[in-house]
């Protein structure tokens, strides 16, 4: 159902020409519903990023929807819709988990149910939808989530993937995936650009700084630039320093609507902007592999709708599923012009005490990566914004932008949360 | 020796592909309304409307559009190939193509190089078109 701009149901036009007739005679405002962030959690992990034993995709998402309820103050009968995603239980009943959670969970009568699945970006794209759910009344509370186990079960390969459709000729010729799909993007970035392999170890160590200060993170001990630039070599340019974790791992986020949240015992943090874009599947139908023109797409998207600026923004969570696909994002979202993140990045300028604060939680490169890190951007931010960061937390910030990247370089979705309603 | 490699799952897209490849032809996709060439998508070029579609033999040449030096292979099969490249060509006309560049020095390529096709048969059903730099 389309609204009008103005709000007033009376002034909406019929497609068949006319005006729709309200059912009220007077001008009725529809209350524009502001949905909010509530709730948020992580799965703790050991041992390098294992969930411990006993756990399975299911337990994991349990674990994370009580906790995020929990901190909101509500309860799993509150939730009614729900949206998720996953890479497990494929053949079977993990082709549809939004069935297979509401089964679980024991969520009865869901009035909006969410489960695309574009890759990494796909928990971003899962909060924008729900926004325009409770914006548009359709549910009231929303339950995004998401379980892995495959590092435990060890489901993590770079080949063996079915040679099919145009993913067929990058598998008959042996490309690693994704790490070869990202390998070309880099190899184009710096042939372009003049970036080169120090440009991202820069980012390796600085998100590997920022690890150190998250107690859940997998691999927190100090890393160097030389360290980074002598790790083992897996697709060139892209060394083992260069590639996200392939660890456990689990999420919840718990939108409402800010008349609810006002009773909650979080500060409701507002999702002011959002906006997605795609391209493709095989890397090698990617427009411009120097540049991540989806990702320009769903920022201007987000700005545009959140009526905000990027001076605006005071933390960034940038999906870090390589440190190519950091740089890259940087700067088409803006924040540098397009081949100057070499310069953005140097000197450790996204590490603690930096004046760019990216990616606080050690990112999908040294705090957890259990195959789509998306979701734990919103989280990190959430606890930025609440100001619940403990050793990393961030001076007072307001404005939070996260921006998921997910398959190779193939769908970008950006979201921007603020303290402030407007 | 039996090929051991992942084969393509052929489709009415990828079909001409692989059987030209068999008679060491290389063909692809040709839009008549916009005259762009491609292979499998229309993500690169103008053609997403265009119906009038055909197969056309091209020449073989063309230039590496980015490339990498694998050194952890995608799965067993391709171990003993280490280090070997993937690369992204794009061939003269425009379509933009993966495959292997062939060659016993790799640290001496880069984005730009001149590269043509040469057909390696795997056995009798399954003949792969890999790419050699241009002298």
């Amino acid at each position: 159902m389309a609204r009008c701009q103005s709000g007033y149901v009376e002034d909406c036009k019929s497609p068949y020409g006319g005006s729709i007739p309200s059912r009220a005679s007077k001008k009725v405002k529809i209350m524009d519903k502001k949905p909010c962030i509530v709730g948020v959690s992580d799965f703790p992990l050991q041992d390098r990023g294992r969930a411990p034993e006993g756990n399975s995709e299911l337990t994991i998402q349990k674990y994370c929807a009580e906790e995020a309820l929990n901190q909101a103050g509500l309860k799993m009968s509150d939730i009614d819709g729900i949206a998720v995603a996953g890479m497990w239980g494929v053949p079977g009943p993990g082709l549809m988990q939004p069935n297979l959670l509401v089964e679980y969970l024991g969520i009865k009568t869901p009035k909006w149910i969410e489960g695309t699945n574009i890759g990494g970006s796909t928990f971003l794209v899962h909060v924008n939808h729900a926004f325009q759910a409770i914006n548009a009344g359709l549910c009231d509370t929303v339950l995004v989530i998401y379980g892995s186990l495959q590092k435990s079960n060890m489901s993590r390969v770079l080949g063996d993937r079915p040679a099919l459709y145009s993913s067929q000729f990058e598998v008959v010729s042996g490309l690693p995936l994704p790490v070869g799909g990202y390998a070309l993007a880099a190899q184009k970035h710096m042939s372009t650009y003049g970036s080169t392999r120090e440009t991202l170890a820069e980012i390796a160590v600085s998100t590997r700084a920022w690890a150190s200060m998250n107690e859940n993170a997998a691999f927190k001990e100090h890393l160097t630039i030389d360290e980074a630039l002598q790790s083992n070599p897996i697709s060139s340019p892209l060394h083992r320093s260069d590639c996200c974790l392939v660890t456990d791992g689990g999420g919840a986020i718990v939108i409402t609507s800010e008349e609810k949240a006002k009773h909650l015992k979080t500060e409701p943090i507002y999702i002011k902007g959002f906006g997605e874009c795609n391209s493709h599947s095989s890397i090698n139908y990617m427009p411009n592999m120097e540049k991540l023109e989806i990702a320009s797409h769903s920022s201007k998207l987000a700005f545009k709708k959140a009526k905000l600026n990027i001076e605006d923004i005071d933390i960034t969570m940038l999906y870090d599923s390589f440190t190519i696909t950091v740089l890259l994002t940087l700067e088409a979202i803006g924040f540098c012009k397009l081949g100057e993140g070499k310069d953005f990045v140097k000197n450790q300028r996204t590490a603690p005490g930096g004046d760019f604060p990216l990616n606080t939680n050690g990112g999908g490169l040294s705090y957890c990566h259990p195959g789509m890190y998306g979701i734990f951007t919103i989280i990190e931010a959430s606890r930025q914004l609440w100001g619940k960061c403990g050793k990393r937390q961030i001076n007072n910030p307001v404005n939070a932008l996260c921006h998921g990247t997910g398959g190779v370089l193939s769908s970008s979705t950006t979201l921007l949360l603020s303290r402030e309603s407007s | 020796m039996e090929f051991k490699k992942p084969r393509p799952t052929i489709d009415p897209d990828s079909k001409t592909y692989w059987d030209s490849a068999k008679d060491n032809k290389l063909m692809v996709q040709y839009s008549l309304d916009t005259e762009e060439y491609f292979l499998y998508s229309k993500q690169l070029t103008n053609a997403s409307d265009s119906k009038n579609i055909v197969w056309k033999e091209v020449s073989g040449k063309g230039k590496i559009y980015s490339f990498t030096v694998v050194h952890v292979p995608a799965g067993p099969a391709f171990k003993e190939d280490t280090p070997y490249i993937v690369a992204s060509i794009e061939l003269d006309g425009g379509a933009r193509i993966i495959s292997n560049i062939l060659t016993d020095n790799i640290a001496d390529i880069s984005i730009g190089d001149k590269v043509s096709v040469v057909f390696e048969k795997q056995d009798d059903d399954f003949t792969i078109p890999k790419f050699k730099l241009e002298k």
